[in-house]
């Protein structure tokens, strides 16, 4: 009904030549492979995110496909911050499943923050399935700039 | 132009070498009316989605915003779909990141129920 694409053209000489035959069950045991993983490559560590230093604040950002802002909770102590989800994946009713490569999980990732952050400023979006939080620092871990003064 | 990357760049345009393409991963179900393919595309907007039908093939694409010191990210999967797939009845929606593609059935390859008369 509906298979991946992919663009070698083995599949006209199936019948009449059996050598054909063998490479091409061969070629399909190698991508059956690859398809399989086409679709998780992304997703040794999940979920993909990123920590940033934007001088007066640390964003974070997290890609989180599927999520609403029940399913994340994040907790932020002065030098640490944690991000736990759950997300399930149910065939709809009525449906047959072809292909399930999308996962329900859950995770936590804690992270260790390279510097002091005002845990009462923090914000958090959640907006096309990515979150972003800014986390401002304490004043005293701000950037300063120190004016250079002519003795 | 404050990006000092962008200033440096040749005149010609060399568009989207440093693409990155990323392949989502996908759910598919069918049931009796329609096909469903479900993909992961987080960041994507419906502007920034494209479903295209080239038959046999059925393209997915999504361009999320680029972020800022990160290169430029394209979603992309394609599909063989069969011809009982109807062209015209191809609806896809995006939300939460998660973009759902409608794909309804021809009439003529849905089952039919066919009924059984008493022979005389």
């Amino acid at each position: 009904m509906l298979t991946l694409w992919n663009d070698f053209g083995f599949g006209g000489m199936e019948r009449s030549l059996s050598a054909f035959e063998e490479l091409r069950r061969e070629m399909d045991r190698v991508f059956e492979g690859y398809e399989r993983d086409a679709g998780r490559r992304q997703s040794a560590v999940w979920p993909r995110l990123w920590l940033n230093d934007r001088g007066e604040a640390l964003q974070l950002t997290a890609e989180l496909p599927g999520f609403t802002e029940k399913d994340v909770e994040l907790s932020v102590e002065r030098q640490s911050l944690t991000l736990r989800g759950t997300r399930k994946v149910d065939a709809p009713t009525g449906y047959a499943v072809h292909r399930q490569e999308r996962e329900g999980l859950a995770f936590a990732r804690t992270f260790a923050l390279p510097c002091r952050v005002d845990t009462t400023k923090c914000v958090a979006t959640l907006k096309d399935g990515v979150l972003d939080v800014m986390l401002p620092k304490v004043p005293e871990e701000q950037p300063r700039q120190i004016t250079v003064k002519a003795t | 132009m404050s990006d000092t990357k962008q200033m440096v760049k040749p005149a010609v345009a060399t568009p989207e070498l440093d693409l990155v393409h990323l392949s989502p991963p996908v759910d598919i179900y069918e049931n009796d009316n329609e096909v469903l393919i479900v993909a992961d595309m987080p960041g994507v907007t419906p502007d920034m989605t494209t479903v295209r039908l080239e038959p046999p093939r059925l393209l997915l694409e999504g361009r999320p915003p680029k972020r800022a010191q990160e290169r430029a990210v394209l979603y992309e999967r394609v599909f063989r779909v069969s011809d009982d797939i109807d062209p015209n009845g191809i609806a896809a929606h995006i939300e939460a990141g998660v973009l759902s593609v409608h794909l309804k059935k021809s009439d003529a390859s849905k089952p039919r129920r066919i009924e059984v008369r008493a022979g005389k």
